[in-house]
Formats: C-alpha cells, sequence, structure tokens
C-alpha cells in the first residue's frame, strides 16, 4: 500500500465532492461545501470562485449550463470524468490512510516481523 | 443596482480587473447576495476580505502561476528589472549631484536601459550580456556595481534554470526606472523619517506579497542582496587623494547580515506561499 501525499487542498476536495450529485450553482456548492465538511471549510464567494478557476483550468469541473436569475448571470458547474477520478482517487487514498491508524490487524500486517519492538 | 448592498458589492468588484468583472462580475455579485440576509446592508468583512484579495491576486497576475517554478521565474524576473532600474539611477542621481556624465556613465546608462528591455521582453541571454557589459564597463572603473552584479546573477538562474518560462511583461515595467531614480533621491531630499517609511512600506509591500502574491517577496530580497554585497565587497578608497589607493576589500559590515537574513526569510516565504498557492 503506498499512501502519496494530498492532490487536492481541502476546498478543491470538498467543492468536487459537493459536485458528486450533479451540477450546483455558486452559492449551493458554498452550502453544501459548509455541511460535507461539518463547517471546517467555510469559503467566501471570492475564494470559491478562485477554486472553481484552479479546476476549471486543470479540466475538473465544467460550466454546464447557464440562467439568468433577478437580472444576473447564474452558471451551474459540473464534474468532468477527470474531476470525479480524481475526488474518488484522493478519497482512497485518504480512506487508506485512515485505516492505518483505526484498523490494528492491518496496521499489524503492514508492519509483518520486521517492525522495531519500543524499548 | 439600486439596493445599497449589491452597490456596496460592486464597488468592493472594483478590485478584480475589469475582464475578469465582465467575465465573473453578475454571477459573484448574485451568490454574495443569495448568502446575505435580507435585512443585511453592508458587505460582511468575511466576503469583503476574499474579493478585495482574490481581485488583487488576479489584477496582480498571481493566479496565472500554475506552479512554483512559474512563480519563482516571474519573481526573478520582476527582480532584475528592479536591480536594473536602480543601477540606472545611481548615474541620474550623480547628474542631480552635479556631477557630469563620462562617455562610459553614458554606455553604463544605455547598458542597463536595454537590459530592462530585454528583460521585460524575456530574452534572458540577451538581457544577461547587456547586463555582464554594463558590470564590466565598471569595473574598469574599478567601481563594483552590485545592483549590475546581482542582476548578472538573477538573469543566469532564469537563463539556466528557466530557458522555457518566456512570459513577457507589460511595457508598464518601464517605468521601473524612474520609479528607482524617484526613490533613490529620497534620502537625499527628503528628512529621515520619510527614508523611515520607504523601509517600512518596503516591508509591508513583501508581507502583502507573501500574503497575495509570492512573486513580490523574491522580488523584493534581491533588491537586499544588492544592498548586503554592496555592504560586503567592493573598491574601498584610501588615503586623502581620489582615486590614490582603490583596494578590493571584503569586509561585511554588521547590516549586511541582518539584510542576508531577511533575505533568506523572504525566499523562504515566496517559496513556502508558492507551494501552497500554487497546489489544486
Amino acid at each position: 500500500m503506498t499512501i502519496q501525499g494530498a492532490v487536492l487542498r481541502a476546498p478543491s476536495y470538498f467543492v468536487l465532492a459537493a459536485l458528486l450529485d450533479g451540477p450546483l450553482h455558486g452559492y449551493v456548492i458554498i452550502k453544501r461545501v459548509e455541511a460535507l465538511s461539518d463547517e471546517a471549510v467555510r469559503l467566501a464567494a471570492g475564494s470559491l470562485y478562485a477554486v472553481l478557476d484552479r479546476l476549471a483550468e486543470a479540466g475538473l469541473v465544467e460550466v454546464v449550463s447557464e440562467e439568468i436569475v433577478n437580472g444576473r448571470a447564474r452558471r451551474y458547474y459540473a464534474l468532468t470524468p477527470d474531476g470525479e477520478d480524481t475526488v474518488r482517487a484522493e478519497a482512497a487514498r485518504l480512506a487508506a490512510a485512515a485505516d492505518i491508524v483505526t484498523n490494528q490487524a492491518l496496521r499489524r500486517r503492514v508492519l509483518g516481523t520486521t517492525a522495531v519492538r519500543p524499548a | 443596482m439600486s439596493d445599497p448592498l449589491a452597490r456596496r458589492y460592486g464597488l468592493l468588484l472594483l478590485a478584480y480587473p475589469s475582464e475578469y468583472r465582465e467575465r465573473r462580475g453578475d454571477e459573484l455579485l448574485g451568490t454574495v447576495l443569495d448568502d446575505a440576509s435580507p435585512q443585511q446592508r453592508w458587505p460582511s468583512g468575511r466576503e469583503a476580505v476574499s474579493i478585495v484579495a482574490q481581485g488583487l491576486r488576479a489584477r496582480l497576475g498571481a493566479a496565472r502561476c500554475r506552479t512554483p517554478g512559474a512563480v519563482w521565474s516571474e519573481g526573478l524576473q520582476m527582480g532584475a528589472l528592479l536591480l536594473l532600474g536602480f543601477a540606472v539611477a545611481g548615474p541620474v542621481d550623480d547628474l542631480f549631484q552635479g556631477a557630469g556624465w563620462s562617455v562610459r556613465t553614458g554606455i553604463v546608462v544605455l547598458l542597463a536601459l536595454a537590459g530592462i528591455v530585454a528583460t521585460l521582453r524575456a530574452r534572458w541571454i540577451v538581457a544577461l550580456a547587456l547586463t555582464a557589459a554594463g558590470l564590466t564597463v565598471l569595473l574598469l572603473d574599478r567601481w563594483l556595481s552590485w545592483w549590475f552584479g546581482a542582476a548578472v546573477v538573477a538573469l543566469a538562474v532564469l537563463a539556466v534554470r528557466f530557458r522555457s518560462a518566456r512570459r513577457a511583461r507589460s511595457a508598464e515595467w518601464l517605468l521601473v526606472a524612474p520609479a528607482a531614480v524617484a526613490v533613490a533621491q529620497l534620502p537625499d531630499r527628503v528628512a529621515l523619517p520619510v527614508g523611515v517609511a520607504v523601509i517600512a512600506g518596503f516591508v509591508l509591500v513583501c508581507l502583502i506579497g507573501v500574503a497575495l502574491d509570492p512573486r513580490i517577496p523574491i522580488a523584493g530580497a534581491w533588491l537586499l542582496v544588492a544592498i548586503a554585497l554592496d555592504n560586503t565587497a567592493g573598491f574601498r578608497l584610501y588615503g586623502d587623494i581620489p582615486d590614490s589607493d582603490t583596494r578590493f576589500v571584503v569586509h561585511p559590515a554588521p547590516v549586511s547580515y541582518v539584510l542576508l537574513a531577511m533575505v533568506a526569510g523572504l525566499f523562504l516565504a515566496g517559496h513556502v506561499r508558492s507551494r501552497q498557492l500554487t497546489r489544486l
């Protein structure tokens, strides 16, 4: 098992996670990110669009539709196939890292017989 | 935009460049208004800070650097431009002091100006050759200019390590020379508090740079490199008669150590922030 460094920062991870169930517009993404992260990640609008710009440039999200509400543009963002792969791979990496802590049997198996016993 | 809250958010959005506002302004405004309570009349502090910070990042062009390498190459380029600006400022300052220019001084200024143009056009090798020529001409006069010296080092790093990173800067950067001339005049023409204000302003700009644009502390550090080296090594005059006994001396002044510690701090802060800000 190999656990490499995190690919995504927390805001990007939760934005991608928020989009797993379908396209959303900016305000709903902010609220979903808050809920999914148990309010650990609270994105201001300026930060949200900076994250969306980076993810769009990396080809992980895309604008899929646009509507006018109260005279203002409202765009809906969706995961691209790459975006879905990336967030699922990151989730698997985090789950594997969590397993090392919570699963004693796995920890023993990984350490095997080469483990150094504490003094 | 009759709603006072929308109007106030609209003012904050001016922090973004106009191209970004045309593309995103309406959408961003809609999102912050969706998140506002019905009675709210003023932008929340959190949203205001975020909009201004991200707007300034977009305006500075920091957001387009997607790797730490891109941040370093642009920081080095900006640093070289600042150094060459001050290389021009020295001889111009002499002119203001009433000292005439020799042909050699004129050549040095032309080389520095040509170096600025080549650097802002991202022609590293040409800029390096021009800057090294300026340094050599001054050395023939037994004058070691660390503005040129540090610029040679910065451009050599760009030519060797960042050969393919060739992002030209806007022509506005030509103003670096007159700006450096203006700054170089300050200590002679104004009272001490203004000199202190210039240093405080430099530190403040670097701190803002650490938060918003890591290219700024990297570029600013190069100015301190030149000042630290100027206080460490160079041709020094001995005796009463000018040019009677000029020797090359390496003797670091205490301030050099302070400046080099600041350089290390600025490079480190710029590097760490560049890694943080360019991560997805």
